[in-house]
């Protein structure tokens, strides 16, 4: 595996008297897709804030290809990495397509960067997304699905090599749901880092290489999909009965809900 | 690729905008015309036409008798393009301020700006004139909205509490105007109704061409930012994932306004209701891009503060109405509508 690219060292993150993260460690590198799971509560998206750099933890460093995010500008790290956000927002009376292209501002600066590349940056996510179809519809006009699609395509069209998602399938039926997890899958193998937040179990399983199960604030074990999504953890973690058994189609376990009784 | 997809693959916005800002134009050219020629002295159109070519150095219509130089060049005109140059301005400030607020209601007037403004340049009048209430307009207009970008950033996320907490400032404010206008030598300085409800009368070449140069380096500041105004419009968060340092960026765009709308109290006093309709108006017209939105309520900010003055001039002849009682008496309404339209104010 490559060297990390988004590395959080002993990290952690108060608000007045209440921790949220508590001395966690974590690391993603550039061809994986690594989900971060738990309860609600668990910490999960203040984990993506820290990553991003939208929070700077209250101690320990996180570094996002080598820049340290306390010390780095909103526009270093808007070229480090993407985030697609847990809330969408609707009441937007701009165009997909302007919504889109907004993504390419961080290559403003940039002298390599042409009208050419933003065009091809802007088409390639709208494709990849299913919403080339949409481009002159305005924002507020779409269903909650369509619209996390649209700012998706932004993220995809930011062309960062780090791509942060916060439950990107929350609001997605299943063939559309599928569809995106496989092609933020594809953008890992094609070497961009993935991390994601998920609450569907069973999507974490199938696509993800690696997990951090998180509980309290704390990482509760971490590995690959195999080693984490076991009966035991997951009942403890979710305070939900569960079983682990073989997926009978595809080539992962499969999370089912038990009967408390 | 079907018709459906076809329309849904356009931009709607750009067949309006490629009508729209022609007819803007129109308008405001036709307002400007009916400015310099009405009034209590009616010039004829020949005569007004004898004058602006006249300047020119040309003699295409004859020469214009003196009373005609007299009141359209020397009247008309530098209120015709007064009129122009603050309705363009307070439309481009409200338009900036709506984007990155994300509120139809935010208006330099309404949240206090405007009477913040008022008191600087009263003072400011009161020693330097015109000049003097520009740059205390500036001043006092930049201190305003440093304090009105503070309340923001403690109601982020709430826009009733900083348009509550504005207009609460505002009359504040308005109050400390009539304190400084009654406490000043009343021969020099414009009277209160001057100060909160404007007015173009008065206005000579000289504070036109201070008001352009000031508002001309404003303006085109926000221009320059038009692209970040969108990503602000879009959400804080979703700007400041796209590189914006959100807090430097809303506060150098709070100080901009400031000086610009401290400008236009400074050459006219406060109008109210420009940079709150004409910017809502524009943005159904061309759409919310702020490079096409802002240079489109400039247009029609121009054409409504001229027709609104000429309106001032001529409703109640030979009295002349404060130019900010007719643009409330229009602007105030769709106020009221968009507070009850809209959850969060």
């Amino acid at each position: 595996m490559s060297e990390p690219s988004l590395v959080a060292s002993q990290v952690s993150y108060r608000v007045d008297q209440t921790t949220l993260i508590e001395n966690l460690d974590f690391h993603a590198s550039p061809g994986e897709v690594v989900g971060v799971l738990g309860p609600n509560g668990a910490g999960k998206t203040t984990l993506l804030r820290l990553l991003s750099g939208e929070l700077l933890p209250s101690s320990g460093l996180v570094t996002i290809n080598g820049l340290t995010t306390a010390s780095t500008s909103p526009e270093g790290l808007s070229r480090a990495r993407s985030v697609l956000g847990h809330h969408i927002p609707g009441d937007i009376p701009y165009t997909v397509r302007s919504i889109v292209e907004m993504g390419r501002h961080p290559h403003r600066r940039d002298p390599a960067n042409t009208k050419e590349s933003d065009l091809r940056a802007v088409d390639e996510a709208m494709r990849r997304t299913g919403t080339a179809r949409l481009a002159g519809r305005i924002l507020a006009t779409l269903s909650s699905g369509e619209r996390l699609r649209v700012f998706l395509a932004k993220v995809l069209a930011q062309e960062a090599p780090i791509i942060l998602l916060d439950e990107p399938t929350a609001t997605l039926d299943v063939g559309n749901s599928e569809r995106i997890l496989a092609e933020t899958t594809a953008l890992a193998r094609s070497g961009h880092t993935v991390v994601s937040v998920f609450h569907d179990l069973n999507a974490a399983a199938f696509y993800c290489d690696r997990v951090w199960l998180l509980s309290g604030g704390r990482v509760r074990v971490t590995g690959t999909v195999n080693e984490v999504l076991r009966s035991d953890v997951l009942s403890e973690v979710y305070r939900q009965p569960m079983q682990v058994v073989d997926h009978p189609f595809r080539d992962c376990p499969l999370v089912l809900v038990v009967d408390p009784t | 690729m079907t018709d459906r997809d076809q329309s849904a693959n356009s931009d709607p916005y750009a067949r309006r905008r490629r009508w729209g800002l022609p007819i803007l134009g129109v308008l405001t050219l036709a307002s400007a015309g009916l400015s310099v020629s009405l009034g209590a002295v009616d010039i004829a159109g020949e005569q007004v036409a004898a004058v602006l070519t006249g300047v020119l150095g040309l003699d295409w219509f004859g020469e214009a008798g003196p009373q005609a130089v007299a009141v359209v060049w020397g009247i008309r005109a530098p209120r015709l393009f007064m009129g122009l140059v603050v309705g363009a301005g307070l439309a481009a400030t409200g338009s900036v301020l709506q984007g990155m607020l994300r509120s139809d209601l935010a208006d330099p007037q309404l949240l206090g700006i405007g009477p913040g403004a008022a008191i600087g340049a009263a003072i400011g009048s009161g020693t330097g004139g015109v000049q003097g209430a520009i740059a205390g307009g500036v001043a006092a207009g930049v201190i305003t909205s440093f304090i009105v970008r503070r309340l923001h950033r403690r109601n982020s996320n709430d826009q009733t509490r900083l348009i509550l907490s504005g207009v609460a400032l505002g009359a504040v404010l308005s109050a400390w105007v009539g304190f400084v206008v009654f406490a000043s030598n009343r021969s020099v300085v414009p009277p209160i109704e001057f100060w909160l409800l404007g007015g173009l009368a008065g206005s000579t070449w000289r504070a036109v061409g201070t008001a352009t140069v000031f508002l001309f380096v404003a303006v085109g500041a926000l221009l320059i930012a038009a692209r970040t105004v969108d990503l602000l419009a879009v959400g804080q968060r979703e700007a400041w994932h796209l590189g914006v340092d959100v807090d430097l960026t809303m506060t150098i765009l709070f100080i901009v306004v400031g000086a610009a709308v401290g400008v236009t109290v400074g050459a006219v006093g406060i109008v109210g209701f420009v940079g709150l309709l004409v910017p809502f108006l524009a943005r159904r017209l061309v759409g919310p891009v702020h490079r096409y939105l802002i240079p489109a309520a400039m247009l029609g900010g121009g054409f409504f503060l001229v027709s609104a003055d000429l309106m001032a001039r001529l409703l109640i002849e030979p009295v002349e109405i404060p130019v900010g009682l007719i643009t409330a008496a229009i602007g105030g309404p769709l106020f009221l509508w968009l507070a009850s339209r809209r959850r969060n104010v």
